[in-house]
């Protein structure tokens, strides 16, 4: 890998990173709204604590003092404290529930890349069999179903009405753990039922584009090569297959995004506690710290994602040159 | 292709091993000795400091860790807690509490006048009183002494009449062997708060739930469940999901919504309150600084055109009341002027005003012009996402443009709309408030005095509409003071004739607090002050199958009410032993009564073993069989 790759790679990186660091800044505020007047008025202080709480939380320095403060805190690694969870530092807040997104996305990740791919090999190869119609038809209706709708029929079928899995919640609370598998199970239990929502409502997207790259690859002259000097069907496969494989791996860093937006709203039908739910709440109350916090980690997330993404398409595809 | 197969039905045995595992009866549940109550309750925990913390789920949890000198039920009387009485000196301005012999902290320490004092003085009275005292009692509060162990005596600046609510309800009394070592501006106390209520703090999973056990110390005598674990939910329907699905017995800090009342009532385990006491009030402000609204015939015009009834059948469903036209509600007892009511739906009388003060339809085009010829064009401001807000506001512009006045609704995020609405951008505001329970001088002056509506362009709390009524800006200042109840009551009265004749707001229904808890694991629930209360968990027992019935003598509980003419005191004596009861209660002979012998109870959740093993089993036939067939082809 040739450094001068890296080099302009990083350069990109970092200019990105510093627009992101004065968007992330900027868009919270720009909201209309106030939200320390917002709290006092929720939790039924008077009106005197509006004033208090607004120095309290520096709210009465000028903008761009505030913007100062945020850029040193930044680099300290140090977030300051949620305004709704005083006097909890933004940092534990992220991080108490940052594991629990990570496992819920991390999960539906790969349960949604195989999923989806291994139909949209499978569609392509057997490209315009009944094997091909069925999945492509069964993947774009499920992809037309509203995210939370499909949660909240999981979520009454499977633990209202069968009451095989729990509903919502991450544990079960009130819940003993004599070992570290009884631990796993409880988390693996409550995890099925978000998950599978995830991946019901996100895979098609990848059947459907994988589907279309084999198809186009399969036409290859590479292909017709492979066939013609009597390589076995499985080989052949496997070569259309490594080649269909990148458009959806480009897919799951860009969808990244898209999953923190289905973990939102996952987060919230299922009573996930995540960091998903955290931005929704942030959001409704205002509360700047960690609104900045949330959006910086998920950007600089998703931009390490693209970054893992084009260093691995080099790596599927040996035509992509590192220049 | 032997081997593949043997590939296929290898896998396809562990798919149906983790499937049987996720599905079967997990070891989680494994048997647990103690008696468990499960409370689920939307919302988060900030923290456990009562002094600066702000949210509903976690203040319900510090109401349960830590208690006042007062407790007020839902009959609104002040009644003892850890004061047994107290004394109230108008003339010295003095009041005194004598608390109840031997209380203890959690960890074992007494609690005594010392705390009380500690306490009151950490808001009014150090160096942290700026930031702790967010209701100015320093304003009000000269000292706070502790005389001996028991008796702690708070001496007033001034005559200020809501003050028992703050002293005896709001603040409570913190253990200060421990405050005193830590600052209370930032401190925590999630890592082990100790209090003094029924309920010890045991373990805080972040976001998860927060696990409470009984204190075998507890002045009311040990709750009869073990142990109390609160759920902390994100959503209110995951609530109730979980209500019906057996997973919680009681929810609390929310209310359920009217339509699905009918769901839970199909359940035969769960039970469905509605809080007497409890409620939430709608109205619609106008910005009385923007012409017309400052018309007061107009606001009456648009008060006649409002048909707060059919709002409370079709929106929602019967579960509200219609609001009375002063502010203050019938759910606030004492406080509410009888003589008040609401103005019932009138559109003739509405357009006979509109034509007396000359806003009429020159131009035929339905909409009328006021006399300088401004078309009557107005915007509703309501919550975006609200269908209660939503649906009222259309009603009401409907009604609104048959008068002749075309309104159009516009909903917005709550911070925009809280927002426009302080800063007087806006013509009528449909919003609505809790905080009925509160103190009445906390209800009403905030939102009615002069001094809560500073000009359009600055944010104004809670004052949006911008009421400045001299006359009722001294009465607001007189009820502050006057230390004579009945002659207080008289002051509130009037300002809700004032309030109901200038109508400044619409006020619109008080929509019920419906609450729910499942009656198939626990007995004995207090209704009234509702199941997930701190009284009801003192009362509230495992069912179990066997019943004994056993012939005891109750002690008796006395409450006596005592006024003097000169010098108002009020004495109420209570002694509770033996079980928990509510000081509500009047009991003085002997009673036969009925007691449930706690049964230790397992739960099980999913299906039975041999149901999973059969599914297992008919899942992982199908895979192979699937499997089997791909490899076939393939």
């Amino acid at each position: 890998m040739p450094s001068s790759f890296l080099v302009r790679r990083s350069i990109r990186l970092i200019i990105t990173f510093f627009i992101i660091v004065i968007l992330d800044f900027l868009l919270p505020r720009l909201m209309p709204g106030n939200p320390v007047a917002i709290l006092v008025k929720q939790s039924g202080l008077p009106d005197s604590a509006i004033q208090q709480l607004t120095k309290q939380f520096e709210l009465d320095k000028p903008l761009y003092d505030q913007f100062i403060a945020y850029i040193v805190n930044l680099f300290k690694g140090n977030w300051g404290y949620s305004y709704r969870y005083y006097p909890t530092p933004v940092k534990d807040l992220i991080f108490q529930r940052l594991p629990w997104t990570l496992l819920l996305l991390g999960t539906s990740s790969i349960t949604v890349f195989l999923f989806g791919v291994f139909q949209g090999f499978l569609a392509g190869w057997r490209h315009g069999t009944k094997t091909d119609s069925t999945i492509t038809l069964v993947a774009v209706l499920v992809y037309a179903i509203p995210y939370y709708w499909l949660a909240l029929v999981l979520q009454y079928f499977f633990g209202y009405k069968l009451k095989w899995l729990p509903t919502s919640q991450a544990l079960t609370f009130g819940a003993v753990y004599h070992n570290f598998l009884d631990y796993a199970l409880d988390v693996a239990r409550h995890l099925v039922l978000p998950v599978t929502a995830i991946t019901l409502t996100a895979y098609a997207a990848y059947t459907l584009v994988t589907r279309n790259t084999m198809i186009d690859v399969l036409g290859e002259d590479f292909i017709v090569t492979a066939k013609a000097k009597g390589l076995p069907e499985r080989k052949v496969m496997w070569h259309a297959a490594r080649n269909a494989m990148l458009p959806p791996v480009t897919m799951l860093a860009i969808r990244l995004g898209h999953m923190v937006g289905g973990a939102v709203f996952t987060e919230t039908v299922f009573s996930y506690p995540g960091v998903g739910l955290l931005i929704y709440e942030s959001i409704i109350y205002k509360d700047y710290p960690v609104l900045n916090a949330a959006f910086f980690i998920l950007a600089i997330t998703v931009i390490i994602a693209n970054f893992i993404a084009d260093l691995l398409y080099a790596w599927l595809d040996p035509r992509v040159r590192y220049r | 292709m032997i081997k593949d197969r043997i590939k296929i039905i290898g896998m396809s045995v562990i798919l149906a091993v983790m499937l049987l595992s996720l599905i079967s009866p997990s070891i989680a549940h494994a048997q647990q000795k103690e008696t468990v109550l499960k409370v689920g309750i939307p919302g988060e925990i900030d923290n456990f400091n009562p002094l600066i913390g702000l949210f509903g789920a976690a203040g319900y949890i510090r109401g349960l860790l830590f208690d006042t000198l007062l407790i007020m039920p839902s009959n609104r009387s002040y009644c003892p807690w850890l004061a047994q009485s107290w004394t109230v000196n108008e003339k010295n301005l003095t009041i005194t509490f004598k608390l109840r012999p031997n209380l203890k902290w959690h960890d074992g320490q007494p609690l005594t006048a010392k705390d009380v004092e500690f306490t009151f003085n950490l808001i009014i009275n150090s160096k942290y009183t700026p930031k702790l005292d967010r209701w100015n009692l320093h304003n009000y509060i000269a000292y706070v002494k502790a005389i001996d162990n028991r008796t702690v005596v708070f001496k007033l600046k001034e005559p200020f009449a809501p003050i028992l609510w703050y002293i005896g309800l709001l603040i409570p009394v913190l253990p200060e062997h421990i405050w005193s070592k830590v600052d209370p501006t930032t401190f925590k106390n999630t890592e082990h708060p100790i209090g003094s209520g029924p309920f010890k703090f045991v373990k805080y999973t972040p976001g998860v739930s927060v696990e409470l056990e009984a204190f075998d110390d507890y002045f009311a005598g040990r709750p009869k469940i073990d142990k109390l674990i609160i759920g902390l939910y994100k959503s209110t329907d995951s609530v109730l999901l979980d209500l019906q699905a057996g997973a919680i017995d009681a929810i609390a800090g929310m209310t359920v919504a009217p339509e699905l009342v009918p769901t839970l009532l199909k359940d035969p385990h769960i039970r469905v309150v509605i809080r007497p006491d409890l409620g939430y009030i709608r109205f619609m402000g106008f910005n009385l600084d923007k012409y017309p609204f400052n018309v007061r015939e107009f606001r009456e015009a648009v008060a006649y055109a409002i048909d707060k009834d059919y709002i409370v059948k079709t929106v929602m469903l019967g579960y509200a009341d219609p609001a009375a036209d002063g502010w203050v509600q019938p759910i606030q007892g004492i406080w509410y002027n009888k003589a008040i009511g609401y103005r019932k739906q009138n559109l003739t009388k509405a357009m006979q005003i509109l034509d007396s003060i000359g806003f009429i339809d020159r131009d035929g085009d339905g909409i009328r012009e006021t006399p300088n010829g401004t078309k009557l064009e107005f915007t509703l401001l309501t919550l975006a996402g609200r269908t209660e807000f939503e649906r009222t506001a259309e009603i009401i512009a409907n009604w609104l443009n048959q008068i002749g006045i075309k309104v159009k609704v516009e909903a917005y995020s709550l911070g925009t709309v809280d927002h426009k609405e302080g800063v007087g951008d806006f013509d009528m505001g449909l919003m609505g408030v809790g905080g009925l329970t509160a103190e009445i001088d906390y209800y009403l002056y905030p939102r009615f005095h002069s001094s809560g509506a500073p000009p359009i362009g600055k944010y104004a709390p809670r004052n949006w509409f911008r009421y400045r009524n001299p006359e009722v800006d001294k009465l607001l200042e007189e009820q502050r003071t006057e230390l004579n109840l009945t002659k207080r009551i008289q002051i509130v009265y009037k300002i809700q004739e004032i309030i109901a004749h200038d109508i400044p707001v619409v006020t619109l229904y008080v929509k019920r607090y419906v609450t729910a808890y499942r009656t198939d694991r626990f007995v004995n629930w207090n209704e009234k002050e509702g199941p997930a209360s701190k009284l009801s968990l003192l009362q509230v027992k495992p069912r179990g199958p066997a019943t004994v019935t056993t012939t005891k003598t109750a002690t008796s509980v006395t409450t006596s009410v005592v006024t003097t003419s000169k010098v108002y005191t009020t004495v109420v004596k209570t002694t509770i032993s033996g079980t928990p009861t509510t000081v509500v209660k009047t009991m003085t002979s002997a009673t036969t009564y009925t007691t449930t012998v706690p049964v230790t109870y397992t739960k099980k959740t999913g299906i039975s073993t041999a149901a999973a093993i059969g599914i297992a089993i008919i899942i992982a036939i199908i895979a192979a069989a699937i499997a089997y067939w791909a490899a076939k082809r393939g």
